[in-house]
């Protein structure tokens, strides 16, 4: 079963172009996007994240082809969970609220994003700060685990991660590279981008190399890149 | 320089003892300016933030027309609120010449403009780094509107705060569209107009004073909002 295909796909930016042939993301995989700075990776991902249209081609989630219409396609996206390479956190909310602000999008219950929000905290380590007003005076590495918790705590089927361990300590990236593991151990598919973290590189099931706008090789696990 | 120095001593002594003429004449300014602004408010912020969230064809001429709007002088806007409110005007009908409204209706023409390009600059900056991680998070366009309100809005204040100084400091829509009529119309600025060219300074130096205050109170109130921004 397919998470995600995409065909025949053309998406410029400027003066790039991401060409996308053929590409399959495995229902219940670990899909690593791996390449070189301005190889595509970050516009690739918006793409599967449906953050972007192609100019050209195709994208099927989950067996259903993406919507060009904005209403059914806000549908499609609230089936994925997508983590920006820039941890951008709301500073008028509370480390709470921020963690809770895509549940609270979605319409969940106040109770229903408690006990959410709680699990993720505790997951991640977070409880310590959860009950900080703003998110000012976070850490690095406390700063990408809330924003990490605030996609980990949507009900997706889908979650897309830009670079999760960009510019974090150790310890978070233990924590965030464990909670990936367990979105997997759930049967939940994870597409990431990454610049070759172990920590990352390891829970890849298959994946791609990108390199100037191309796929240059697909890899699954065992192969060596 | 005598007559300077008897109109500041007689300015303080207004301003300490409450006098009415005076305290009506800064009650009207204060009302006038405050409802101006929340009408501005309510139809700058929406345009400004629509601006800063969408892309069409034609933006971009939005953007010059209300850059232009700008520096319009409230003399101009005096002079085509008198032609629409007079009485051979498309609205002379409603009588709202030399009253309130007209003030209001002719400040608030002034300041839509200001509230709007400030709100848009001010969002399009926040919102450059906010939209996108609120629509990765699966909210929806007017989820985005109001989680960009709440990210801005320190800047949303500062815009209304300067729409508000913009309003009470003027003086070309309030004359000719209010009248200056005592009790009525009657602004700090018009006020200030009249005593001078009657030759009487307590009460034009002690409004000047208020106006500079409220100015001053104003020019802090924004940069404290600016640096919070």
């Amino acid at each position: 079963m397919t998470a995600l295909l995409l065909r025949q796909i053309v998406r410029r930016c400027g003066s790039f172009t991401l060409i996308i042939p053929h590409l399959e993301v495995p229902r219940g995989a670990i899909f690593g996007i791996m390449g070189p700075n301005g190889a595509g990776k970050t516009t690739l991902l918006s793409l599967m994240g449906l953050l972007d249209l192609p100019e050209e081609g195709e994208m099927t989630l989950f067996g259903e082809k993406v919507s060009a219409n904005k209403k059914k396609r806000l549908v499609q996206r609230r089936r994925i969970g997508f983590l920006t390479q820039e941890t951008v956190l709301f500073p008028s909310r509370s480390v709470e609220e921020n963690i809770a602000y895509g549940l609270q999008v979605r319409n969940f219950s106040s109770d229903e994003i408690r006990n959410a929000v709680g699990s993720v905290a505790e997951m991640l380590h977070l409880s310590p700060v959860m009950k900080k007003r703003t998110v000012e005076g976070l850490s690095g590495g406390e700063a990408r685990r809330v924003a990490f918790a605030r996609v980990m705590v949507l009900p997706a089927d889908l979650y897309l991660l830009d670079e999760p361990l960009a510019g974090v300590d150790r310890e978070s990236g233990d924590l965030i590279a464990a909670a990936v593991a367990s979105l997997s151990s759930a049967g939940k598919t994870v597409g990431i981008v990454s610049h070759g973290e172990d920590r990352i590189v390891t829970l890849f099931t298959n994946g791609i190399v990108l390199e100037g706008g191309a796929i240059r090789e697909q890899f699954s696990k065992g192969e060596t890149l | 320089m005598q007559f300077l120095f008897d109109g500041i001593s007689e300015a303080f002594l207004l301003l300490v003892s409450g006098d009415r003429e005076f305290l009506r004449i800064v009650a009207t300014s204060v009302e006038l300016a405050l409802v101006s602004t929340m009408l501005a408010g309510i139809g700058g912020v929406p345009l400004g933030l629509f601006l800063a969230v969408s892309s069409f064809r034609g933006k971009a001429v939005i953007e010059r027309m209300l850059e232009t709007l700008l520096a319009l002088p409230t003399v101009l806007i005096g002079l085509l609120g008198y032609a629409f409110l007079s009485r051979q005007g498309p609205l002379g009908g409603f009588s709202l010449l030399y009253t309130k409204s007209a003030v209001i209706i002719g400040q608030t023409a002034l300041i839509v403009p200001l509230i709007a390009t400030m709100t848009h600059s001010s969002l399009r900056m926040v919102g450059a780094r906010y939209r996108r991680a609120m629509a990765a998070l699966g909210a929806d366009d007017l989820q985005v509107m109001t989680g960009l309100l709440r990210e801005g809005k320190e800047a949303l204040a500062a815009a209304l705060l300067a729409g508000f100084g913009r309003v009470f400091s003027e003086v070309g829509i309030a004359m000719m569209l209010g009248g200056n009529i005592a009790g009525e119309t009657r602004t700090i600025t018009t006020a200030i107009a009249l005593e001078t060219a009657r030759g009487e300074f307590a009460l034009g130096i002690a409004l000047g004073i208020v106006l500079l205050l409220v100015s001053l109170l104003l020019a802090l109130s924004a940069s404290f909002l600016r640096r919070r921004a």
